[in-house]
């Protein structure tokens, strides 16, 4: 088999069985691999039935086809299963170095069932697969167990993806992590492992795999790298990173502030720029596996009370919600907080939001220092954020409550605490305001995994492409119309699809023409025909996107999502943006609805339930799905 | 003569100089096959390539216990180090333990030595670093910065 490990690795943590199943060739034809294979299996495998911490959840790692490559950001794994934090479906995509040893070992796909009845880890070096005593590993950091792990098995240069003491204690928004700063943060994966007793997956691998065509496939590869380093966009992200977006954002009044009772005018917006962190901080430029984009960066903090602190880092996904999210003006204790996050095991990004949230609620009262037990939450007191996160991490006294996650906090706590959140479906927006971004609102309301913007965002709606292009392309200027409601649903379909097969490759989204970097969907297509041999052109490989999204779209509408959960619940449905730059945007619920419309129409979903419509599961050949849905009552 | 050269400082880790040797070597995607790897510590940010430095007195070669002409030894006109393993190579793996570098791999597969043999004059590492931390460079001007 070209381009692929050809196996599924099963592990059964409750009886220690482990099998290694063929990947089928059908399988890849329709959902590819990667995030695509994945969510298949979690659809097959996991009904309404079964509850996010159950043993019978599964816990799916996916490589894609070009994972392992090495050639152009070929280093992303997805993990998926239902979501501890919304009780939905649920999947995370990080970097880093773990997944193409797991690839070069011959499997495409882990998936655990099961739990273990004490703490294990799983050690893969190549066909050889064995289940360890990890007890001696629970409580300790994914940074302690990665360096004992590798001393261990005696060889530094095997890689290893685990949790940290978050996911043992099972908050509900815990991740997992490769590589020190490689994590899948959202939808809290870290969780689920968590309650199978699962530590660490360590791999390596020698064994390598073959493609179709390598002449055509190292062209092909080569000239997409020459093109990308020539990429205007490739000089921002190569130089700084995401982190470079946070100014950017302030002064268009997008970056939330203080809970977003504020957007934009952050009064600490200069600790963060580019020029201040490389000036004060940064070391070196550090890349992902196969990646020549290297946007992480190493940091060393020299003085202050963070002195000595070190690592990779840093995006914008954590800077924003630990900085101007939480009026937090002081850049070495942001670094510090993402090395807590990143060593516990905890999603940096989640974790700011709902800090910040908990910032609002002390500031109005709704929660008092008696209930923080004496953690003055007040904005801008990073030494306060700093106790709160460990409280969190340990889920002791309100980090307990805080560890369920803003939207289950808010409702223990009552006295009028959700009106000061914003999610959808259970996921906290990621860090900008999405008020004043029509489009992006669309794009986190419809996300098949609750509110996000990698599942394809339409990134130029407010710069970056002109109304001529926008026309050209998705037929009509007000798609660049940041305040328009029509004209949406053709782009963000289209980004959709970019991510989705990105997703599904094992390539990183911010190298794709998402952002405006140079792997196109063509360019997909052709490195995927030449990889694994099997000829799907950019048409096929739209309708394979297509068919994933639709999977996990009816994921959703199976456990019971209507078009009544495509929308933000609390701030950002109800408040205009208070002040700054953008002052007075809102979402208009009448104009949503028409919005909501003009999407459910492009993407063949039922303008009443927001389902996909039986005509569109069967053009894209789901009649498993079909035959599910009718069988439980939700299909017309 | 031209050998490869590297500055760790451009280094970012990322590896594709393993897995484009690999490929180029053995039409297979696996750092295994690769003639060089990337020393990597993410805490403390330090990368660095292991690169054959083709040196004028190898290790390598002295290492090699093979009588007369050994499998492993320095081309005097060109200055490449060759390891050819059908001439008599035993696979004692002396030379794997007398290169300060790690320049000489072993195949997990078969248990034979292999060595950068710079690629016929085009090295595909250099070609395929984002970065430029690996160079092709006449002998002469190494360190050139430094002086």
């Amino acid at each position: 088999m070209y381009g692929y490990g050809g196996k599924i690795l099963r592990i059964n943590l409750s009886t220690g069985k482990i099998e290694k199943e063929n990947l089928k060739r059908n399988w890849i034809k329709n959902f590819i691999g990667g995030r695509g294979i994945n969510s298949k299996i979690l659809y097959e495998e996991v009904g309404p039935e079964i509850r996010p911490l159950d043993p019978e959840n599964r816990l799916i790692f996916g490589t894609g086809a070009l994972t392992g490559t090495g050639l152009l950001t070929s280093g992303r794994y997805t993990i998926t299963a239902r979501s501890p934090l919304t009780g939905f479906f649920g999947d995370s995509n990080a970097g880093g170095h773990f997944a193409p040893e797991l690839k070069w070992a011959g499997y495409d796909h882990l998936v655990f069932r099961g739990k273990a009845e004490k703490p294990v880890y799983v050690w893969i070096n190549d066909d050889e697969v064995e289940l360890r005593d990890a007890t001696h590993l629970w409580g300790k950091s994914t940074w302690e167990t990665d360096r004992i792990i590798k001393q261990e098995v005696g060889d530094p240069r095997i890689h290893i993806s685990c949790i940290g003491p978050a996911g043992e204690n099972l908050v509900r928004y815990a991740s997992v992590v490769c590589d020190l700063a490689s994590v899948q943060g959202k939808c809290g994966m870290g969780a689920v492992m968590g309650s199978k007793n699962l530590k660490a997956v360590a791999a390596r691998g020698t064994k390598g795999f073959e493609v179709a065509d390598p002449k055509g496939f190292k062209e092909l590869a080569y000239l997409l790298l020459e093109k990308t380093k020539k990429n205007q966009a490739y000089a921002v992200f190569s130089d700084f990173g995401t982190g470079t977006l946070a100014p950017f954002a302030n002064e268009a009044g997008l970056l939330p502030v203080r809970n977003a009772q504020q957007s934009g005018e952050f009064r600490g917006i200069e600790e963060i720029t580019k020029e201040a962190l490389k000036e004060k901080y940064f070391t070196k430029n550090m890349a992902c596996f196969g990646c020549p984009i290297h946007c992480k960066h190493h940091f060393v903090v020299k003085e202050g009370p963070f002195a000595g602190e070190r690592g990779p880092g840093i995006e914008f996904g954590v800077l924003g919600p630990q900085g101007p999210y939480c009026d937090n003006v002081y850049a070495p204790s942001i670094l510090k907080i993402q090395n807590i996050c990143n060593q516990m095991g905890i999603c940096g990004m989640t974790t700011g939001l709902v800090i910040g949230a908990a910032m609002e609620w002390y500031q109005r009262g709704i929660i008092t220092e008696e209930d923080t037990e004496g953690i003055r939450l007040e904005w801008g007191n990073y030494e306060a954020q700093i106790e709160m996160l460990w409280k969190i991490i340990k889920r002791e006294g309100l980090g307990d409550i805080l560890a369920e996650g803003a939207s289950l906090a808010a409702k223990k706590i009552g006295k009028g605490a959700e009106k000061y959140i914003s999610h959808c479906k259970g996921v906290d927006i990621d860090c900008i305001d999405p008020r004043p971004l029509k489009g992006y609102s669309l794009g986190d309301a419809v996300s098949t995994r609750g509110a996000d913007n990698l599942r394809g965002s339409f990134v130029f709606e407010a710069f970056g492409m002109t109304p001529e292009v926008a026309q050209e392309r998705f037929g009509t200027e007000d798609s660049v119309k940041p305040d328009s409601y029509t004209g949406k649903a053709v782009p963000l379909q289209y980004y959709q699809r970019v991510c989705t097969i990105a997703d599904a490759l094992g390539v990183c989204k911010f190298a794709t023409e998402w952002w405006g970097l140079e792997i196109t969907l063509k360019a997909m297509s052709d490195l995927f025909s030449a990889a694994t041999g099997i000829e799907m052109d950019e048409n096929e490989m739209i309708k394979a996107a297509d068919r994933i999204y639709n999977l996990e779209r009816a994921f959703q509408v199976r456990d019971g999502i209507t078009r009544k959960d495509d929308m933000y619940e609390g701030r950002f449905m109800e408040e205009p943006v208070a002040n700054g730059p953008a002052k007075g945007k809102r979402l208009d619920k009448k104009k949503w609805e028409e919005m909501l419309d003009e999407y459910y129409a492009v993407a063949g979903w039922d303008k009443k339930t927001g389902s996909p419509t039986r005509e569109r599961l069967q053009v894209l050949g789901l009649d498993f799905i079909i035959k599910d849905l009718e069988k439980r009552g939700k299909l017309k | 003569m031209k050998i490869l050269n590297k500055n760790s400082e451009l280094c970012v880790g990322c590896r594709i100089c393993e897995l484009s040797c690999a490929f180029n070597k053995s039409n297979k995607f696996t750092p295994a096959k690769s003639r060089v790897w990337v020393m990597r510590d993410e805490e403390q940010g330090v990368f660095d390539p292991m690169i054959c430095r083709h040196c004028v007195r190898p290790p390598c070669e002295k290492a090699c216990p093979v009588e007369g002409e050994k499998p492993i030894s320095r081309d005097g006109k060109t200055g490449i180090v060759w390891l050819i393993p059908e001439r008599g190579c035993i696979g004692c793996y002396e030379c794997v333990r007398a290169c300060p570098f790690g320049a000489i791999r072993i195949d997990p597969e078969d248990g034979n030595v292999f060595k950068c043999d710079l690629c016929n004059g085009n090295p595909e590492c250099v070609r395929w670093c984002p970065t430029g931390a690996i160079q092709f460079l006449e002998r002469s001007t190494i360190g050139g910065k430094h002086r």
